[in-house]
């Protein structure tokens, strides 16, 4: 007798069709799955010299100055030299790495050295590649101390008690002592020579926008380039300053230049209206192109020349401020003729 | 048992099966819940546990918060700020662990000012150990740089070792995650617990500077030393976390030297001209008291720094020093 | 559809997931390469694995949660594993079926019966999971020896996948090499001829999971049953029993494996799937005696104490055994390795082997490197196997905390252990011929192999000069001609030594700036020397990846092995101070 087989059940059957699209299920979303794949966390990377700098702050400086052999006389370099990019200026300079971020900065170099005499006696030197000659001036210029002797025989270079500070073209150098001593300054300047006859692809140290402005009454070394915003409006953006001496009072000019007579005027309403905003007051001008603001007590003059935003920033003495702002616009009204 | 009871009773069996059913399913997912650990196993201390900071202020006391030293020397004037606080002894008790964390960020030479002084560093140190009979006292940083070029080269490592404390520098295995309560930045981030973990008081020195970031350095911007991490991520808010510092780390005592303030280009200055004398030395158990009389000294209003009104808000400490009756002192 | 087809097809689904994922757990290009989806599927659904490192560490990993899902199904609705998912299950139920095809009814049903013997399988559970248990310092997971997820990825990634790839390419272009496979296909082989025995031996008798699964189930909602006690006694319900569960007597559910064989089989629609228990009474506890239970316990809590006993994981540990990058501390380790082999599968070099029992028995079929074998030592920029181990023994660390860069700079590299030369096989230490290829090799920068110069004499390298002309010098007895021209040989003459350009069989051609003739001795004597670069390991630098074992020319014992000293993952076994 044959037997007869299973017949399911209609919930036989519904069960057993739903347990089998389970594996389906998961087969096809594993064959989805399949086609995108991002395998990077295996590693199998091609090559990791690729990113040289992330191997760590003392890395091999592989810049092409050779910064153990500016040690002077007497002194011998002390640790690695060290490199930083624009990811890691940080963990040297701390806060200060945005003033050089945002102003062009490529690379730093550094490298220390001690006496061999005495290993109080040290110097550290900086070297801030900043791309161009124009923003190297300008952090060398922002930071510039107040208290500070000019350095003969460089450009753009100014002393103070323990250190040396120096633009050469797209390089800012800094050259600082551990302390005062004549030893040690004499060392920092050996350095700071040898280090610009080594600095080759230096480029043009001249500044050519520092040419308008006039030099009657101008007190040297007071230039300063704004990059990135002045006296605390970003849209000064590409500022220069200056101080100037009239009988006795010091009067400081700035001068933007602009891409048209359109664009500046529009930069003077704006600045003007900035300072207003900020607690100035109109007062009449004696020139009624020309924007007077009283700011505290100070006097802050804004005014137009053609594609230049030119003007006088918190002066003390109203005939002073008038004496500049006509000096400078002639100047640049010459410029343009 | 006759087969028409095992039929009769299915009803209540299947009620109590399933019931067990179920509390097995409940045991297992909660016993799974428990253990269940997503990361990986670390090879160090378990990284994912976080950790409390816990608070190391001692008791307030009326006109006894905040003494401001006028003194060329800043080890002398700090003896005499903390006497005229109540010693010591009022913050160091015998056998206590007690961690001063100076400012040692940068390998930069004692003479530039970056960093704190070294002879004041060590001035305290010994104050806790032979006055304040302090078992062992730390001193520690996590450094911007190299740790151990910045602790020789501020010379601090030098004159904290000479002085009996004992040097602590940064390792990965000595940060541990925590969390600020109500912080927006500290959240799970590492800090440097080691540094702290077994500490009894906490002491914060600090040189007043200017920070072209914040817009100064003082007591409160110096426990950023105590965070681990790619902590550079928070100077896009540089204030909040300032202020959040000020919650998270309670000092038992800060001192804030303005004997030679960094009055420009700083916090790195650089140039010895950078500096001025203001033969001034603060010191106290309210850093935001500190900072804002010290912001005196930068010429800087409490408003141009506003991490001092978000601490003060945040219940950190108080703006308006002068209600804490500071005691004016000279040290020749 | 009937249930038993679904079963099948299920079965045959889950089987072909399982070859699936072991041939594309391959890294590299082509189209079967490891995709984003976790190669560990069966791994995460095995609450072996889950309950065991949860016993031996006190945590579950992260993904080993999925077995709560199992769990969860089993205590509803019984042990649906072993026969609708396990890959094993699978091929022991298809030998068991190959092994019955063409007997007789009465001996299929005399092979179903239930025996036993069949209580074994828990007393193996218990004496595993013991020695999970043990109080955290000693524990160890050595469960997944006899765990089927395990073994059937073992036995097909480690050694029936490489066997196929020598005849047919499919995972790898180079064919695969893997120690002890022997061992891995004899386990394997033995578990499915014994099929031929009893069907499904191995689920019946020996299956840890299916122990487990068997305490679980005993709970069930719904459970296999007969509909009456009342029926003709024919036993067709146990012609294909795959479980041994005597359905046609009291019912022995944690036997049951839910293959619905005897639902299907039974003429009279009599066996059900339904709430209500077996109308011919249910058995729900499993087999074992009390003293069974004792003797199993007092087994496992005394064999792993005993197997600790040769102290391998302290002061005796074997020098040979190098774990890959990753690896947790030995201790940890050996509590979270469940010796699946996937890293052995995935390792790009095929330098990761299962270990043998050598230095432990604990060792045997967990990761160690062979330098000897595969393409190259570890690759300096592979994570993988770290990326795959199930149970992260093997942590899933990041390329940069490998390389010690970045977050990772001040910890430094890990280091798997060190490069140790052996100067008395390598050849320009003993053997006098010239030869840097380790250093040539070592990987990180700066390297750290590194080679300091010096001359020797070669063998009957003494010479008197009988005329010198230029450079050219003639000696009497005769050389092998160019035998001295490969550039690394020099010609010492007094004091001075010159390069050898080439030679013939009496004359040898000098380079040098100075001219021989000037610095020939009084006595004539030139002598020939070899110039060798002989290595020597910095032990800072050196990570231990191997590359310089697997180039060294010194074939058999290499002239430089890399040994267990100075690995990073063991604090007992630094090798410098700091």
């Amino acid at each position: 007798m044959s037997p007869a087989r299973h017949q399911p059940t209609r919930l036989e059957s519904i069960v057993a069709i739903a347990l089998t699209a389970i594996p389906v299920i998961i087969l096809v979303l594993i064959f989805t799955a399949h086609k995108t794949t991002d395998i990077s966390r295996f590693g199998i990377q091609s090559s990791i010299t690729e990113k040289p700098q992330s191997w760590g702050l003392l890395t091999e400086d592989k810049s092409a100055i050779d910064l153990a052999g500016l040690a002077p006389q007497g002194f011998k370099p002390f640790g690695h030299g060290e490199s930083y990019d624009e990811e890691t200026l940080y963990e040297k300079i701390n806060g200060k790495a945005p003033l050089y971020t945002e102003s062009g900065f490529v690379k730093l170099s550094t490298q220390r050295y001690v006496s061999e005499k005495n290993d109080e006696l040290t110097f550290e030197l900086y070297i801030y590649n900043m791309g161009s000659a124009a923003n190297a001036f300008s952090v060398y210029s922002i930071q510039r101390r107040a208290e500070s002797s000019p350095a003969d025989g460089m450009p753009f270079a100014y002393r103070t008690e323990n250190a040396l500070y120096l633009a050469d073209g797209r390089y800012y150098c800094e050259l600082i002592g551990s302390s005062d001593s004549p030893l040690l300054l004499d060392a920092v300047d050996f350095t700071a020579t040898a280090l610009i006859e080594n600095l080759k692809d230096a480029g043009p140290a001249e500044i050519p926008q520092l040419a308008i402005f006039p030099s009657q009454n101008l007190i040297p070394n007071t230039f300063i380039l704004y990059l990135n915003g002045a006296f605390g409006f970003a849209g000064l953006t590409n500022t220069f300053s200056a101080k100037y001496k009239v009988n006795d009072e010091t009067v400081t000019a700035f001068i933007s230049k602009q891409p048209d007579p359109a664009a500046a005027k529009e930069l003077a309403d704006q600045y003007a209206e900035f300072v207003i905003v900020n607690g100035g007051e109109k007062i009449a001008p004696s020139d009624p192109a020309v924007k007077y603001i009283d700011f505290y007590g100070s006097l802050e003059i804004v005014s137009v020349e053609d594609s230049f935003v030119l003007g006088i920033h918190q002066a003390d003495d109203r005939m002073a401020a008038d004496i500049i702002l006509a000096l400078i616009r002639n100047s640049l009204a010459k410029e343009n003729q | 048992m006759t087969k028409k009871d095992k039929i009769k009773l299915p009803r209540r069996q299947f009620l109590a099966r399933t019931v067990k059913a179920g509390l097995s399913i409940v045991a297992a997912s909660a016993l799974a819940k428990l253990m269940y650990n997503s990361k990986p196993p670390s090879v160090a201390a378990d990284i994912s546990e976080m950790v409390k900071v816990p608070d190391f202020s001692v008791a307030a006391r009326a006109s006894q918060q905040i003494s401001i030293i006028k003194g060329p020397d800043p080890a002398q004037s700090s003896l005499k700020a903390i006497d005229l606080l109540g010693g010591i002894e009022r913050f160091v008790k015998p056998g206590d662990i007690v961690v001063i964390k100076p400012n040692v960020a940068f390998a930069s030479p004692p003479a530039l000012g970056a960093t704190t002084n070294p002879a004041l560093v060590a001035q305290i140190v010994r104050l806790c150990l032979d006055r304040g009979k302090a078992k062992k006292v730390i001193v520690t940083d996590n450094p911007i740089n190299n740790p151990e070029s910045c602790f020789l080269i501020s010379g601090i490592g030098k004159a904290a070792s000479a002085a009996g404390a004992e040097l602590l520098l940064p390792r990965p295995a000595y940060f541990r995650n925590t969390s600020l309560q109500g912080g927006k930045l500290i959240n799970d981030w590492p800090i440097y617990f080691e540094a702290m973990r077994k500490a009894d008081r906490l002491i914060g020195i600090a040189p007043l500077k200017d920070h072209h970031r914040s817009g100064a350095s003082m007591t409160m911007k110096n426990f950023y030393g105590l965070l681990g991490g790619r902590r550079n991520i928070f100077h896009q808010n540089i204030n909040t976390i300032i202020a959040e510092l000020a919650m998270l780390f309670r000092p038992t005592l800060v001192i804030l030297d303005g004997t030679t303030v960094m009055k420009t280009n700083g916090p790195t200055g650089g140039s010895t001209s950078d500096l001025k004398r203001a033969d001034t030395l603060i010191a106290g158990t309210d850093p935001v008291a500190v900072d804002s009389f010290g912001a005196t000294l930068l010429d800087l209003k409490t408003s141009d720094l506003p991490y001092l009104s978000l601490a003060a808000e945040a219940g950190a400490g108080s703006t308006d020093y002068m209600l804490l009756k500071p005691i004016f002192a000279s040290v020749s | 559809m009937k249930i038993v087809t679904a079963r099948r097809i299920c079965q045959f689904l889950f089987f072909a997931l399982f070859l699936w994922l072991c041939v594309v757990s391959t890294v590299g290009d082509s189209f079967w390469r490891i995709g984003n989806y976790p190669v560990n599927f069966f791994f995460y659904l095995d609450p072996l694995v889950a309950l065991g490192t949860m016993l031996a560490t006190h945590s579950l990993y992260g993904p080993l949660a999925l077995a709560l899902i199992t769990i969860i199904l089993t205590i509803i609705f019984g042990r649906f594993f072993c026969s609708w998912v396990c890959p094993f299950g699978s091929i022991h139920h298809f030998f068991g079926y190959l092994a019955k095809r063409n007997k007789k009814t009465a001996e299929k049903i005399r092979l179903n019966r239930y025996r036993k013997a069949q209580s074994i399988k828990y007393f193996i559970l218990v004496f595993f999971l013991i020695m999970a248990a043990f109080p955290s310092l000693a524990a160890t997971l050595q469960i997944s020896l006899l765990d089927p997820i395990s073994i059937v990825t073992r036995s097909f990634n480690i050694m029936l996948i490489p066997i196929a790839d020598r005849f047919f390419h499919i995972t790898s272009a180079a064919p695969r090499f893997y120690e002890g496979a022997w061992l891995i296909l004899t386990f394997f082989l033995a578990a499915v001829l014994l099929n031929f025995a009893i069907p499904r031996f191995y689920c019946r008798f020996i299956c840890p999971l299916g122990a487990f699964f068997a305490t679980l189930n005993r709970f069930a909602v719904w459970r296999i049953g007969k509909k009456s006690a009342e029926h003709p006694d024919c036993r067709l319900c146990e012609v294909n029993c795959e479980g041994a569960c005597q359905p046609t007597h009291d019912f022995r559910i944690s036997e049951c494996i839910l293959c619905f064989n005897c639902l299907n089989d039974c003429k009279h629609e009599l066996m059900t799937y339904r709430r209500a228990i077996s109308a011919g009474g249910e058995i729900t506890d499993p087999d074992i005696s009390r003293r069974g239970f004792i003797l199993s316990l007092a087994g496992g809590a005394l064999a792993l104490p005993a197997v600790r006993l040769a102290n391998t994981l302290g002061a005796n540990y074997y020098p040979g055994l190098i774990r890959p990058p990753g690896a947790l501390p030995e201790e940890e380790f050996l509590k979270r390795c469940i010796k699946c082999g996937q890293c052995m599968r995935i390792c790009p070099t095929n330098v990761i082997q299962p270990a043998s029992i050598q230095g432990g028995l604990e060792n045997l079929w967990t990761p160690a490197l062979n330098n000897r074998i595969g393409s190259s030592g570890c690759q300096l920029n592979c994570v993988a196997c770290g990326q795959i181990c199930p149970t992260a023994a093997i942590r899933p660390i990041s390329l940069d905390e490998k390389l010690g860069i970045n977050d990772f700079a001040d910890a430094g590299p890990i280091k798997l252990g060190t490069a140790f030369v052996d100067r008395n096989r390598c050849l320009p230490w003993a053997l006098g011929r010239p030869c840097i290829v380790c250093e040539e090799n070592c990987p990180v920068s700066p390297k750290a192999i590194f080679t300091k110069v010096s001359f020797e004499t070669v063998r009957d390298g003494e010479f008197t000069a009988a005329k010198i002309s230029g450079n050219t010098v003639e000696i009497k007895t005769i050389m092998q001609s160019d035998r001295y021209a490969t550039g690394d040989y020099y010609c010492a003459v007094g004091p001075a030594r010159f390069k050898i350009v080439a030679n013939s069989e009496n004359t040898l051609r000098l380079e040098g700036k100075e001219k021989p003739e000037q610095h020939l001795p009084s006595n004539g004597k030139i002598i020939i020397q070899v110039r060798l670069q002989k290595p020597y390991v910095d032990p800072q630098k050196c990570i231990g990846c191997g590359v310089c074992e697997h180039e060294c020319p010194v074939s058999g014992k290499r002239a430089i092995r890399v040994s267990a000293e100075g690995e990073s993952r063991n604090a007992n076994r630094k090798l410098l101070l700091g």
